[in-house]
């Protein structure tokens, strides 16, 4: 059996308790709430937990806004790739 | 052509995909419902969004970590291996973790004192979690292309295309964004697609990152559409991330690669939606067994299972009621992704707690200039209406580009 939780960051394994205790002790908007607690820093970038976390705040009663932007990469991507040279683009050494 | 036998192995064991056959379709066919592990609590996690959008399926494809198992299609002799597991994907002792930080943990807050241990703490608690390792092989990385177009077209689904299409008709040069491939696609003069590719970043200067996985391409596109279908939002309840528990893009997709998602299935969610599932299921021809629809004004109160779901116990208010079950199909409602457009620095807009949406305009333009957003990511959600705004939007652009004189056609 796994332990009864309600996960709100499928990737950083944050749950819906860790949300209302940061918005208690004061993290009253999306942006340090994020940053306190660490939702949407994971592989998927807040696709999946975002809107959750809101729900959760308007429940609290804070006017949660629009949310935040998702940082590149938005989706895993080897970083080999992002080394490799740019066709056409002079070598710069 | 869909008997076709490909073979692939997962931790060791092989196992048998049939061509067309996504890598964790092709795991859930043959009973592997457990995936990977989660990042704190080592929670048991496998297929679960089925676009490629959340972490539950991460796997390291022949070298090479964090390959969402969902979208990649399997291939002949290919080397999966599960990611983030101590001792095995089935059982995993740091579990524990799970019943001891009962409500969760921040490791900002907790394992810091005394501050001398912390390197310590930091070192055990970095082999524990950590999504995949770092290959110590080399991954095969084609040059970066650079890409200029008239159009870029983000989204693969109807609307996207018949926007792929309208742009051919007025001889634009267009290149569409294909994540996952819905509809069968005419060639069209003029137009490109990039498929199995999915959007990095997109960038001030206007400028869009786009990869399959194996190169890079920088989009240096004069106009954009943002034409993806909408995201069905996960239902959250206690225990909703255990395996087994599918959201509606990932069972369709498994029904149509004919994958039998379960022996005794609960659907749940908007109406429409799961009765769309449920008809989908009976009409397949697969072995599905006994299929509950949840009744207007039920909920999931929790899910229970081990290594997947295996009970859900549903409420409407007052009574209590528990379904056996080892499949669960959320329907959750649509909403627009957002993502690129907010990257892109268009307004976005929320009432309350309702999901935000892309602000436009009648022509579907943003508030950024020349970015324009048709379809679900409109949040226009009929069939015949997401036509007419890829046609509205297609349009625009073209007299936009009539009146600016870079019309050469």
């Amino acid at each position: 059996m796994v332990a009864m939780k309600t996960i709100a960051c499928l990737c950083e394994d944050v749950t819906r308790d860790e949300v209302i205790e940061a918005i208690m002790l004061g993290y009253r908007d999306i942006e340090s709430l994020k940053r306190f607690v660490g939702f949407g820093t994971g592989p998927c970038q807040g696709k999946q937990c975002i809107q959750f976390v809101r729900e959760i705040m308007a429940e609290m009663g804070i006017d949660p806004g629009p949310g935040m932007t998702s940082r590149p990469p938005m989706s895993p991507v080897p970083l080999a790739l992002m080394a490799a040279e740019v066709e056409g683009d002079e070598k710069q050494l | 052509m869909n008997d076709v036998e490909i073979r692939f192995t997962f931790d060791g064991r092989r196992y048998r995909a049939r061509k067309g056959d996504t890598v964790a379709g092709a795991l859930y066919r043959s009973g592997v419902k457990v995936l990977t592990r989660s990042i704190k609590f080592h929670r048991p996690r496998g297929l679960h969004c089925g676009s490629g959008d959340c972490p539950n399926c991460l796997v390291n494809v022949n070298g090479v970590p964090n390959v969402r198992s969902c979208i990649t299609p399997v291939s002949e002799g290919m080397v999966v291996r599960s990611q983030n597991k101590v001792i095995s994907l089935r059982f995993d002792p740091v579990v524990l973790m799970d019943h001891f930080f009962k409500r969760g943990f921040n490791y900002h807050h907790r394992f810091i004192r005394p501050a001398f241990a912390r390197g310590l703490y930091q070192s055990v608690i970095r082999r524990m979690a950590g999504i995949g390792k770092v290959p110590n092989v080399d991954v095969a990385a084609e040059p970066t292309q650079r890409i200029r177009t008239d159009v870029l077209i983000i989204g693969g689904g109807k609307t996207a295309l018949h926007a792929a299409e309208k742009c051919a008709s007025a001889g634009l040069r267009s290149t569409t964004v294909i994540n996952s491939v819905q509809e069968p696609r005419k060639n069209l003069q003029g137009s490109s697609t990039l498929d199995g590719s999915f959007v990095v970043g997109a960038f001030d200067d206007g400028h869009i990152l786009v990869s399959n996985g194996t190169r890079l391409h920088i989009i240096e596109p004069r106009y954009v559409i943002l034409a993806e279908e909408g995201r069905d939002q996960p239902m959250t309840f206690p225990n909703w991330d255990l395996p087994g528990i599918l959201r509606e893009t990932a069972a369709m997709r498994l029904i149509e690669d004919r994958v039998a998602i379960g022996s005794r299935i609960v659907i749940t969610g908007e109406a429409t939606r799961r009765e769309r599932v449920a008809d989908l299921l009976r009409t397949s021809g697969l072995k599905h067994g006994e299929i509950t629809i949840t009744k207007p004004g039920w909920k999931v109160l929790a899910a229970y299972g081990r290594n997947s779901v295996h009970k859900i116990v549903i409420s409407d208010g007052g009574s209590k009621e528990t379904i056996a079950c080892d499949c669960v199909v959320t329907c959750g409602p649509l909403a627009p992704r957002i993502e690129i457009a907010r990257q892109l620095g268009c307004e976005v807009v929320a009432k309350g707690k309702a999901s935000p949406t892309i602000s436009v305009d009648e022509s579907f333009e943003t508030s950024r200039k020349n970015v324009f957003a048709i379809g679900g990511s409109a949040d226009v959600l009929d069939d015949s209406e997401a036509d007419r705004s890829a046609e509205i939007a297609v349009n625009h652009i073209i007299s936009r580009m009539k009146g600016a004189g870079s019309w050469s056609r």
